[in-house]
């Protein structure tokens, strides 16, 4: 077996009705009135692996992500990243461990609309502490492996849809990171830009050695995958 | 890490790039809610630059018109003390030889209360003797004082009035005037010799008391009417800030026959309180002209609030991709403090040149009573101190202001930014 580099264990995940801190009871029942989003969820990830999880809207693939992408935390479980415990991380520690060891695409480009396409790469690099000299070439490098050299000094207004997704990749990937985390990566994209983006997945997952886990409700984007994990009211189907 | 040229200049190109994505946006120059905030402080600190320019210029210009006519230190002899009535300019020079290498020039003079008869009007006036000669425009820089006519009193008929005197009688160039000086003579009986004189000159003293009853002519001019001897010599300095220390020594040499003032004595022992007085409103006006920086710093404020909902899904995205805290607070308080920045800076250059302004419109029109400021005009004084105070709370305020918007941005949680989004 390969390394284990991402182990779910258990997790949950519910959220509460009229917010998560202060609890709300049902005028009627008195009881919580909560939603239970993810229902104790295993799941063992080896490295290099690329992992698509499908499933309708609203089933919990997107707050999978965010949980083991440490943008939210469990209401029960836990979640390791090579055997260190996530849970028991700072949210000072989670940002510093997202910054180096994990890539965010999502399904909105969220690029920095006044700055060029290259600067949107140079500024993950500044987010992980890193020095410019060495970030620079690595943008550089990933903009001619997306096909972008000659867009970098272009603002995201004057991208297409695709090439303002490509620069999301190559800003997930400047730093390197372990683990690439998509949520609905062509979800705004036509038919031929997302056959473009799920073709660049795979070369750069095969050039860079990077475990890939996405999330998409497109079974057609979902086939490429490997290994596919469908998810249906809050828990995987194959668990 | 280690710090290195290239961390330096990481750091120096990161943030360079995030200062031109809060200020300039690629359509606009600049862009507008920061240039709202940059105006409104530039004009709080310009306001606050004036006002405290023309507070400290007016110490100043009282400072300078006592400066230019008494000297840096004026030897005054006290018949009522001293056992002779007449002062030996020579001796008196002896005397003061031990300090000859402090003094750049001196310059006798007698000084004398008397009267003055103009077209049946009467008016007490101060009347000062003083020799002809470099040294005496020297030692009293009444040279650039003189606003019309001449300092030339080789005519022992001529006289150089105040422009206050000047201007209560409408005293031009050539105008005579008849000047009555009282005499005791040997049984103590009062009398009096009189003299007519033409106005050869006007002088702007800059003090209302000497502008009103100054009258200046040449030493001989009084000997003419049996006065002997003089007064006393004002002496002109090599150091003027170190006069005080000199003037203790001379007062032990001389003894009590003389008074020694120096020009601080001067101003401390006449004008204290009135100086007290205007320090203590220049320090009310600070305070209350810093309202005018509050505002602008609330300003400030709100629009960083603005910037931080505008600016969500960018805060967003930086602590999806690991941003620290403390990297979105410094970079939101960095906003704020540089807007202050240049505000204030802009606003401090405003009001230097507004200082300038306000002297410039006092030599067109006459804007200072000086019958209530003792002064007429105020030479407006940019003080570095009063400037990096302003600077220095400006700063201290804005920052203060932009800590609750910064913070906010801290407190956005990033999975509900997302789901927003």
């Amino acid at each position: 077996m390969n390394n284990i580099i991402l182990k779910v264990d258990s997790v949950s995940k519910s959220f509460y009705k009229g917010g998560t801190f202060f609890k709300a009871k049902d005028s009627h029942h008195g009881e919580m009135h909560s939603v239970e989003v993810l229902k104790n969820i295993n799941l063992l990830v080896e490295e290099g692996e690329a992992i698509c999880i499908t499933g309708g809207s609203g089933v919990g693939k997107s707050t999978f992500l965010h949980i083991i992408g440490t943008l939210d935390r469990p209401s029960s479980g836990r979640v390791f990243y090579r055997e260190k415990d996530l849970n028991k991380m700072s949210d000072s520690e989670h940002a510093r461990f997202r910054s180096r060891k994990l890539g965010f695409i999502f399904q909105f480009h969220y690029l920095l609309r006044e700055f060029t396409a290259l600067e949107n790469i140079l500024l993950a690099g500044q987010v992980a502490n890193r020095l410019l000299k060495d970030v620079k070439p690595r943008a550089e490098y990933l903009l001619e492996v997306l096909g972008l050299q000659d867009r970098s000094k272009h603002f995201p207004s004057e991208l297409s849809g695709g090439e303002q997704q490509r620069v999301a990749i190559a800003r997930a990937l400047v730093n390197e990171p372990e683990v690439l985390l998509a949520d609905e990566p062509t979800g705004n994209l036509d038919t031929r830009h997302s056959v473009q983006i799920l073709d660049l997945f795979f070369e750069l997952r095969a050039r860079l050695n990077i475990t890939l886990i996405s999330a998409s409700h497109d079974p057609v984007f979902a086939k490429a995958f490997p290994k596919v994990l469908k998810m249906k009211d809050g828990s995987f189907e194959t668990n | 890490m280690k710090l290195s040229p290239h961390l330096l200049y990481s750091y120096f190109a990161y943030y360079f790039l995030w200062l031109r994505r809060f200020f300039f946006s690629r359509r606009r120059f600049i862009k507008f809610t920061p240039l709202v905030s940059i105006l409104s402080l530039i004009l709080a600190s310009a306001s606050l630059t004036l006002a405290l320019s023309v507070y400290s210029g007016y110490e100043f210009t009282l400072r300078q018109a006592i400066v230019d006519i008494a000297g840096d230190v004026m030897i005054t002899y006290q018949p009522a003390v001293a056992t002779s009535h007449s002062i030996d300019e020579s001796q008196l020079l002896n005397q003061i030889s031990s300090i000859k290498a402090a003094i750049v020039s001196y310059l006798p003079f007698v000084s004398m209360k008397s009267l003055a008869v103009y077209e049946g009007q009467l008016s007490g006036v101060l009347l000062e003797g003083v020799p002809m000669g470099k040294e005496h425009v020297q030692v009293s820089r009444l040279q650039d004082r003189l606003i019309k006519g001449t300092l030339d009193l080789s005519d022992l008929s001529s006289a150089v009035v105040g422009r206050g005197l000047a201007k209560k009688w409408q005293l031009k160039l050539g105008d005579c005037f008849h000047l009555v000086v009282p005499k005791l003579d040997k049984q103590d009986r009062l009398r009096s010799q009189s003299r007519n004189l033409c106005v050869v000159g006007i002088l702007d003293l800059g003090f209302y008391e000497f502008n009103s009853r100054m009258v200046l002519v040449n030493i001989q001019t009084i000997q003419k009417l049996g006065i002997s001897g003089i007064s006393g010599v004002r002496l002109l300095m090599k150091d003027p800030q170190k006069t005080a220390a000199l003037r203790i020594d001379l007062m032990q040499q001389l003894g009590t026959a003389y008074r020694v003032d120096d020009w601080k004595h001067i101003i401390s022992s006449v004008h204290e309180s009135y100086l007290q007085a205007i320090r203590r409103e220049k320090f009310l006006i600070f305070f209350i002209l810093m309202v005018l920086i509050l505002a602008g710093a609330f300003n400030v404020s709100s629009h960083l609030s603005i910037s931080v909902l505008n600016q969500m899904h960018e805060i967003n995205i930086l602590k999806v991709m690991g941003a620290q805290r403390g990297l979105i607070f410094f970079l939101l308080l960095l906003q704020g403090f540089l807007i202050s920045l240049v505000g204030t800076f802009a606003g401090i250059g405003l009001g230097c040149v507004l200082a300038k302004v306000f002297v410039w419109v006092q030599s067109l029109w006459s804007i200072i009573p000086s019958d209530v400021y003792k002064v007429n005009k105020i030479i407006t004084d940019i003080n570095l101190w009063d400037l990096c105070l302003i600077l220095l709370c400006s700063q201290f305020i804005c920052l203060l202001a932009c800590v609750l918007p910064a913070y906010r941005a801290l407190k956005l949680s990033i999975r509900e930014g997302l789901m927003c989004e």
